[in-house]
C-alpha cells in the first residue's frame, strides 16, 4: 500500500511539471519545460507504455500457441497461421502509437 | 526525419523536370515491372516440362488459392483476382525497401490508404453483388429490434477496417525502413544483415496479414446465413 501511494505521488509530481507551460505565453521556452520538450517526453512515455503492453500480450499469445502445439503436434500448421495473424494484430496496436509520433514530430 | 529520394526518382525528375513524388515513381516501377516479368513468365508454358519460372508462378498461385479455399470455402477461387493482386503488389512493394537506393511505395501513407480503400470497396462491392440489397442485413444485428443500437456500431467497425489496414501496413514498412536507415548510416559494414533479414520477414508477414484480412472480410460479406 505504501508503494502504491509512493507511485501515485510520483506520478502526480511528474504531471505537475506541466504547470509552467501556462506561464509562458507566445511559445517561448522561458520557464520550466517548453512545448517541444513536453512533446518528446509524452512520446517517449507513450511509446514505452504501448510497447510494454504489446510485449505482454504477445507473450501470452506465443505461450498459448506453444502449449497448443505441445499438446497436439499435428495441427502445428494451423496454429502457426493463427499465431502469426494474432501477433500481427497485437503489433499493430503498438504501431499506432509509433505512427502518431512520426506524424506529429 | 529527412526525406529520402531514391535514385530512380532523382533520375526521372531530371528527365521530365517535374516534381514527381517518390512513391509515384516507385509504385509505377513495381506495377510495370511486375506486369512485364509475369508476362515474360507466361510466354513458354508447358504441362509436361515446366521451367523454373513457371513453377514459381504456379507456387504463388497455389499458395493464394489454398488460402482462399481455407477461408472463403466453396467458391473461394473466384476471388483470386483481387486477392492475388493485393498479395503480389504488396509483397514486391515491401521487398523494394531492402534494395539500397530504392524506397518502398508502401512506406507512404498515401499508397497504403489507397490499397486499404481498394480492399474496402472490393469487399463491399462483392457483398452487394452476391446478396443484393439484403447485404444491409449485415449491419442490422441479430434481432430486428436492436437495429438502432447495432447500426452505428457496425458502421464504425466497418470504417475502422481500412483505417487499421492502412496504418498497420504503413507503420510496419515505414518504421522498418527508418530503423534500417539509421543503423546503416551508423555502421555500414556488418550490422545491416540482421536488419535485412528482419525486413524480409516483415515484408512477408505484412503481405500475409493484409491478404488474409481482405479474404476474411470478403468471406464475411459473401457468406449466406
Amino acid at each position: 500500500m505504501k508503494k502504491k501511494a509512493f507511485m501515485v505521488v510520483l506520478g502526480s509530481l511528474m504531471l505537475m511539471m506541466a504547470a509552467p507551460v501556462f506561464a509562458a505565453e507566445g511559445g517561448a521556452v522561458s520557464t520550466g519545460l517548453g512545448k517541444e520538450a513536453l512533446g518528446m517526453l509524452a512520446a517517449g512515455f507513450s511509446m514505452a507504455f504501448a510497447s510494454a503492453i504489446c510485449g505482454i500480450a504477445q507473450g501470452k499469445a506465443i505461450s498459448a500457441a506453444c502449449e497448443g502445439v505441445a499438446r497436439n503436434p499435428g495441427i502445428a500448421d494451423k496454429l502457426q497461421l493463427f499465431l502469426i495473424l494474432g501477433l500481427a494484430f497485437i503489433e499493430s496496436l503498438a504501431l499506432y502509437t509509433l505512427v502518431i509520433i512520426f506524424v506529429k514530430m | 526525419m529527412h526525406e529520402l529520394n531514391s535514385l530512380l526518382t532523382i533520375l526521372i525528375r531530371g528527365l521530365i523536370h517535374r516534381e514527381v513524388p517518390d512513391y509515384f515513381v516507385m509504385l509505377g516501377l513495381v506495377m510495370v515491372g511486375t506486369l512485364f516479368v509475369f508476362w515474360l513468365g507466361t510466354r513458354r508454358l508447358s504441362v509436361d516440362k515446366p521451367g523454373i519460372f513457371q513453377q514459381v508462378l504456379e507456387l504463388l498461385a497455389e499458395t493464394v488459392g489454398k488460402f482462399l479455399d481455407d477461408i472463403i470455402g466453396h467458391g473461394g477461387r473466384k476471388f483470386m483476382a483481387p486477392i492475388g493482386t493485393f498479395a503480389v503488389l504488396i509483397l514486391i512493394s515491401n521487398l523494394m525497401g531492402l534494395v539500397p537506393g530504392m524506397m518502398p511505395p508502401t512506406g507512404n501513407i498515401i499508397v497504403t490508404v489507397s490499397l486499404a480503400l481498394c480492399s474496402f470497396v472490393t469487399y463491399n462491392f462483392l457483398g452487394i453483388r452476391a446478396q443484393g440489397f439484403s447485404y444491409i442485413k449485415h449491419f442490422m444485428g441479430p434481432v430486428l429490434v436492436l437495429t438502432p443500437l447495432f447500426f452505428p456500431i457496425e458502421i464504425i467497425s466497418h470504417l475502422a477496417r481500412p483505417l487499421s489496414l492502412s496504418i498497420r501496413l504503413f507503420g510496419n514498412i515505414f518504421g522498418d525502413h527508418q530503423v534500417s536507415n539509421v543503423f546503416v548510416h551508423l555502421v555500414p559494414i556488418a550490422i545491416p544483415v540482421p536488419f535485412i533479414l528482419l525486413g524480409i520477414l516483415v515484408a512477408f508477414i505484412q503481405t500475409l496479414v493484409f491478404s488474409l484480412l481482405s479474404m476474411i472480410y470478403i468471406a464475411e460479406a459473401v457468406e449466406h446465413h
